[in-house]
């Protein structure tokens, strides 16, 4: 069924309120990637065969990835007239308890997080679910500030009514009918969206530049090559709800007059690459994607390209070279790509976060969206906080938000009681930050003014168990071995200061080494071409002003005092 | 006019000119490694970084590539520069202690000995091989191999390459002396028979035919050598200059770099301010020999998407329509006594009309030029052979030339769907065109040709 | 792979060169390599010098020219990973296998390869075979998992 008209719309606004809130009881399983590695698939089959074998009468659905990877596989219960339970850590033997339980009226409390959204179906409290409490109060959800992630982990990603009922694809339809694609650039603007894939260059700028440039051929990219390790926000908003990223997309070719867009998807992510190629499929057969998308006269495509594992294809230019079928060499600026991007056209590169964004920016409008965050940096980013961290996973918080706040209070602090050494916001090139001094800002003005940055926003936290020059190594490995080889400064240099590292962490150095890290590094900070070399140095150089004992300790005894 | 500043001197730069052209003008040398006079910069070596301050902000650029801006501050010695760039040789010289050239650049930079644990490599990924046969010789027969640390210029698996044509540029090129021709690749011509033993010029493309009385070994000519001394270069440079006017063959369509294209198969060229048309290679070989052709009445106005001729060949007729906007001044008389001249000259004599365009500046942003027409014309030849291989009996090849009766053997919807594909992507609407011979309303009298 | 088959492939992408990566992705797919029959042959179809084909297939990580085992062993060495100890089961899987990374065992059954992250970073250390991710490993646990594997599919060390 094609949606053509507001009625259309409202038909399918319907049919997803009644999936979300059937009549018969509606077990949904999380089946992401993350899912899927937990044995999510097992338990949905497992679930098919008890139905049949028992006949019973549930409808049996799935979800995304909330972001809460080692709760999974979870389960969104919903039972006619309650709000919708959410179950963690889910088994077989787990679900048929609940299964009997229903049959006896109760409600399984084992395993049984919070409901979602308490007084969304009914008014009235219900006696049954007096002691549980609503997510927004429960961690690890509390103080989330959910925009993008909204959906993610309660409806069916693939299926479009469950997004529509949850007002998906209204902000495009009043783009298309009632806005011009000037209006929309201006809403952008003055949300003070800003780039989320860590360089923060304010989008609807950047929309503005491409929808002036003359060509009638422009391209929309939307980067999904998620190389940070320890990023996974564009997976989960990916696996959630694609729909969300694809209007987005759709309103950003809008807003600059583009009808071709395309997906880089990295290729560390098989299952998310066919899972969006069936979203694509599904859009196109509602008439999302294509010709005349909601019975407008715009056309759009997209299509989803695979990578090729090259970390360096997430910097805009390279990802462009590797779309045409070129290695991944980052190119010299200027031309910007917004005048001559892919193919020589004017095109657009935006993270996945940052176009999951809009379709909220132009639903509710830019002043709207500016509501929260700091003066310089608005609306909401999510952090993927992992490591040592009793509750890791993505926190979805306005921008601002106090470091320690997000660690202590949303993540639960430190591993077992144990005591934070460092923090890294902005992995893999932020500063390790040390453990006492966490009472910062997360925006990307006060990372900055601290020598650092906030990046996609991970947040690796380390415990006294860890040292510092371990850790460094390894991501200096990383960067060595992503390196794209172009430039003499990133190529070489970061190789030899990993050399210097190695001889550092093996104990075959001097306190001369660290003079030669540091003027390698500063050498590179300036001169390197694209952002993997030149961010590489400056969490070392601070690793060692920060972390100078676990330094000491390895030059002069040779080995690392923090590990047994 | 764009004026700067460098080092303190106010400097005139020409236009499109690179902050290094420009210095190098005024006699202020920029160390640089990777930088060749002939090619487009490639900015990785980092040697010639320089502070830039624009817009009271200073940066790093590399000068080799950064456009000389107006009102620009340049600085390209400051101390920063000047350790960074030291840095850097040490670098170098630590991947490559034992070439000379590496090691007079960094002697030059006041670095004599690196602290950096050493590699014996002899190459230091300028790229200049690379580029120089992919961008220069426009060969591609070798290229960079692996990533990184890893990164080597090489032909494909290392063996000797099918695509090289020895012109010994990249050797040439070469800083180092890391890239080496070798002797056997350059005889591998010399052993084969007659019309297809090539000399060196031959095989780059200047010249079509050659009886060279050294057999054929480039390295005994005199002609060759003196080649060389003269232009202080290698003569592949040479080609560029040949080449603006050369035609390249894209999926078995010939295509020229001084013109512009249209999705239509409608090639512009502008010339004194008015805009030339004609058909483009794509068109003739698919319509074979054009035995009429209809145009529209000079001084008349043609907006974007208006019929532009409609020829007929091989018992088929075309339309093609105008891709840009404007008043009909000049209509090719040639071709209207000798309507086949369309097909043998498409690109030069053929030429079909002149519009003096409302706005070229724009009509020129909407053509296609350069990399993107190449990439177009490309896509449209797989296109056109896919469609050959799906809907029609001819069992053509990709790359095998198109007879000069195709338009004849094809079924009359076959043929529709052609035109309607290929052709009429611009249509706008259809209006009846004169037949040459028909009075012409127009002030300008065209000859009848019976 | 058969030229053929080749031929299938390139002309399903429309014989583009943009999509030159999804092309080689098809082929590294089913052959767990890529020939050099096989890329001089996209190259002759994609009418573009071999020297770029075989640049890719060396440039991007997930194309190899050597053989690739039917189980392709991803460890990811993510920085969660790291620090919740993928060495301890990287070691563990080096010397099950007898192989360093990059290797394929002689049976052409088993690779082992290093990616820098999978994304599941609150459930690691994660090991993929081929589309089956692992969490939540330790020496013992990937042991296990070896040892039912070599079960599954016959002896290989």
């Amino acid at each position: 069924m094609k949606i053509k008209t507001m009625g259309d719309l409202d038909k399918l606004r319907e049919a997803g309120l009644k999936s979300l809130a059937p009549k018969q009881l509606k077990i949904s399983i999380s089946m992401s990637t993350c899912g899927h590695a937990l044995g999510a698939d097992i338990l949905y089959h497992e679930l098919v065969k008890e139905k049949a074998k028992q006949g019973l009468k549930i409808s049996i659905g799935q979800t995304g990835c909330s972001g809460f990877c080692n709760l999974e596989p979870m389960a969104v219960l919903r039972l006619h007239g309650r709000p919708p339970l959410l179950y963690t850590q889910v088994t077989v033997k787990k679900v048929k308890r609940i299964i009997q339980d229903i049959k006896r009226k109760k409600i399984t409390k084992q395993g049984l997080l919070c409901t979602i959204g308490s007084d969304s179906v009914s008014g009235e409290p219900d006696p049954a679910l007096n002691n549980i409490p609503d997510y927004k109060e429960v961690s690890p959800f509390k103080d989330q500030h959910r925009r993008l992630l909204e959906n993610c982990g309660i409806i069916n990603p693939l299926s479009v009514s469950e997004y529509v009922a949850m007002e998906g694809y209204s902000a495009l339809y009043k783009a298309l009918y009632q806005m011009d694609p000037e209006v929309v650039v201006d809403e952008v603007i003055q949300s003070g969206l800003r780039g989320r894939g860590g360089a923060w260059f304010p989008t609807g700028i950047k929309w503005d530049m491409a929808r002036k440039a003359q060509h009638k051929e422009k391209f929309v990219i939307c980067n999904a090559d998620e190389g940070d390790p320890g990023a996974f926000k564009d997976r989960t908003i990916m696996e959630g709800n694609p729909f969300k990223l694809f209007e987005g997309i759709v309103l950003a070719g809008y807003a600059i007059g583009s009808h071709q867009g395309l997906i880089y998807l990295r290729e560390e992510y098989p299952h998310t690459y066919e899972f969006l190629n069936d979203a694509v499929y599904t859009a196109k057969r509602y008439g999302l994607l294509g010709k005349n998308i909601l019975g407008s006269n715009f056309n759009f495509t997209l299509k989803i390209i695979r990578g090729g594992g090259s970390y360096v294809c997430g910097e805009e230019t390279a990802l462009m070279d590797s779309l045409e079928g070129e290695m991944g060499d980052p190119r010299l600026r200027p031309p910007f790509p917004i005048e001559k991007g892919l193919w020589e056209r004017p095109t657009i590169v935006n993270n996945v976060e940052t176009l999951a964004n809009i379709p909220h920016i132009i639903e509710h409008g830019g002043e709207s969206y500016a509501g929260i965050g700091t003066e310089k940096a608005k609306g909401t980013k999510i952090l993927s906080v992992i490591g040592k961290i009793k509750q890791p996973g993505l926190y979805e918080v306005p921008l601002g938000t106090n470091l320690e706040h997000v660690i202590f209070n949303m993540a639960g602090g430190p591993l077992n009681g144990s005591q934070i050494k460092a923090v890294q916001v902005g992995s893999p090139f932020g500063n390790f930050l040390s453990g006492e001094k966490l009472d910062i800002s997360l925006d990307p003005e006060t990372l900055r003014s601290m020598g650092s940055m906030i990046g996609s926003g991970v947040i690796v936290v380390l415990n006294q168990d860890t040292c510092l020059v371990d850790i460094l190594l390894h991501t200096l490995s990383f960067f060595v071995e992503e390196s794209c080889g172009k430039c003499v400064p990133c190529r070489e240099g970061v190789f030899q200061m990993k050399e210097i590292m190695t001889a550092i962490y093996e104990g075959r150095s001097t306190m001369e080494d660290l003079t030669s890290l540091h003027d390698i590094g500063g050498m590179i900070k300036d001169f390197a071409l694209c952002a993997l070399g030149g961010g590489a140095p400056s969490l070392i150089l601070n690793g060692i002003r920060d972390f100078r004992k676990d330094f000491e300790a390895h030059i002069t005894t040779g080995k690392c005092s923090w590990t047994s | 006019m764009t004026t700067l500043e460098i080092d303190g001197k106010r400097v005139e730069a020409k236009e499109g000119a690179t902050i290094l052209k420009t210095a190098q003008q005024v006699g202020i040398q920029i160390p640089n490694f990777c930088y060749h006079k002939d090619m487009e910069p490639y900015g990785g070596c980092r040697l010639c970084m320089v502070e830039v301050t624009e817009n009271n902000f200073t940066r790093l650029q590399p000068s080799c590539a950064y456009p000389a801006k107006n009102n620009i501050v340049v600085k390209t010695n400051t101390e920063r520069l000047v350790k960074g760039r030291k840095l850097i040789a040490e670098l170098l010289l630590a991947r490559c202690p034992n070439i000379d050239s590496v090691i007079n650049l960094a002697d030059s930079l006041g670095v004599k000995k690196s602290r950096f644990s050493p590699t014996d490599s002899d190459c230091v990924l300028c790229g200049l091989c690379v580029r120089v046969c992919r961008d220069v010789a426009k060969v591609r027969a070798i290229d960079f191999v692996g990533r990184g640390r890893n990164r080597r210029p090489a032909t494909p698996f290392d063996m000797p390459s099918e695509d090289c044509i020895g012109c010994g540029s990249c050797a040439f090129v070469c800083p180092t002396g890391a890239m080496k021709m070798e002797y056997e690749n350059a005889l591998r011509w010399r052993k084969l028979p007659g019309p297809l033993r090539k000399c060196r010029y031959m095989r780059m493309g200047f010249i079509s035919h050659k009886v060279c009385p050294n057999d054929f070994q480039c390295w005994n000519c005199e002609v060759d050598q003196r080649m060389e001394d003269l232009g202080a270069s290698h003569p592949v440079f040479m080609l560029k200059e040949a080449r603006a006017k050369e035609r390249e063959k894209i999926g078995g369509f010939e295509i020229l770099s001084d013109r512009l294209y249209d999705e239509g198969h409608i090639w512009v060229k502008r010339i004194n301010g008015l805009a030339r048309m004609g058909i483009d290679d794509f068109t003739r070989q698919i319509v074979g020999l054009v035995n009429d052709i209809k145009l529209p009445p000079v001084n008349s106005f043609i907006s974007k998407g208006d019929p532009l001729c409609i020829i007929s060949g091989n018992e088929k007729t075309f339309h093609l329509y105008s891709p840009i906007e404007g008043k009909i001044v000049d209509i090719n008389p040639d071709i209207i006594d000798n309507p086949s001249l369309v097909s043998m000259a498409p690109h030069g004599r053929g030429w079909i009309l002149s519009v003096e365009p409302s706005d070229i500046v724009q009509a020129s942003k909407e053509l296609l030029s350069g990399r993107s027409a190449i990439e177009w014309l490309r896509h449209e030849s797989h296109k056109l052979y896919d469609f050959i291989r799906e809907e029609t009996e001819l069992d053509l090849l990709p790359d095998k030339a198109i007879p000069p009766d195709f338009a004849t053997t094809l079924k009359k919807d076959i043929w529709n769907k052609i035109d309607k594909t290929f052709f009429m992507v611009r249509q706008k609407r259809r209006v009846e065109l004169h037949s040459v011979g028909q009075t012409d309303p127009g002030p300008k009298k065209i000859p009848d040709s019976s | 792979m058969e030229r053929e088959k080749i031929k299938r492939i390139v002309s399903k992408h429309r014989h583009e060169k943009a999509a030159i990566l999804a092309i080689l992705h098809e082929i590294q797919e089913e052959d767990k390599q890529l020939e050099t029959e096989s890329l001089n042959y996209i190259a002759q179809l994609l009418k573009i010098p071999v020297a770029n084909v075989y640049g890719l297939a060396t440039f991007y990580s997930a194309f190899s020219l050597g053989k690739k085992g039917d189980t392709k062993i991803r460890v990811c060495s993510g920085i969660s990973c790291h620090i919740n100890g993928a060495d301890e089961v990287n070691e563990a899987l080096k010397s099950k296998f007898n192989l360093e990374m990059g290797e394929t065992t002689w049976d052409e059954k088993f690779s082992l390869e290093k990616v820098h992250c999978l994304g599941l970073c609150s459930i690691g250390p994660n090991v993929a075979f081929n589309l089956v991710t692992y969490p939540k490993l330790n020496k013992e646990r990937i042991e296990t998992i070896i040892e039912i594997l070599h079960k599954r599919t016959g002896d290989s060390k």
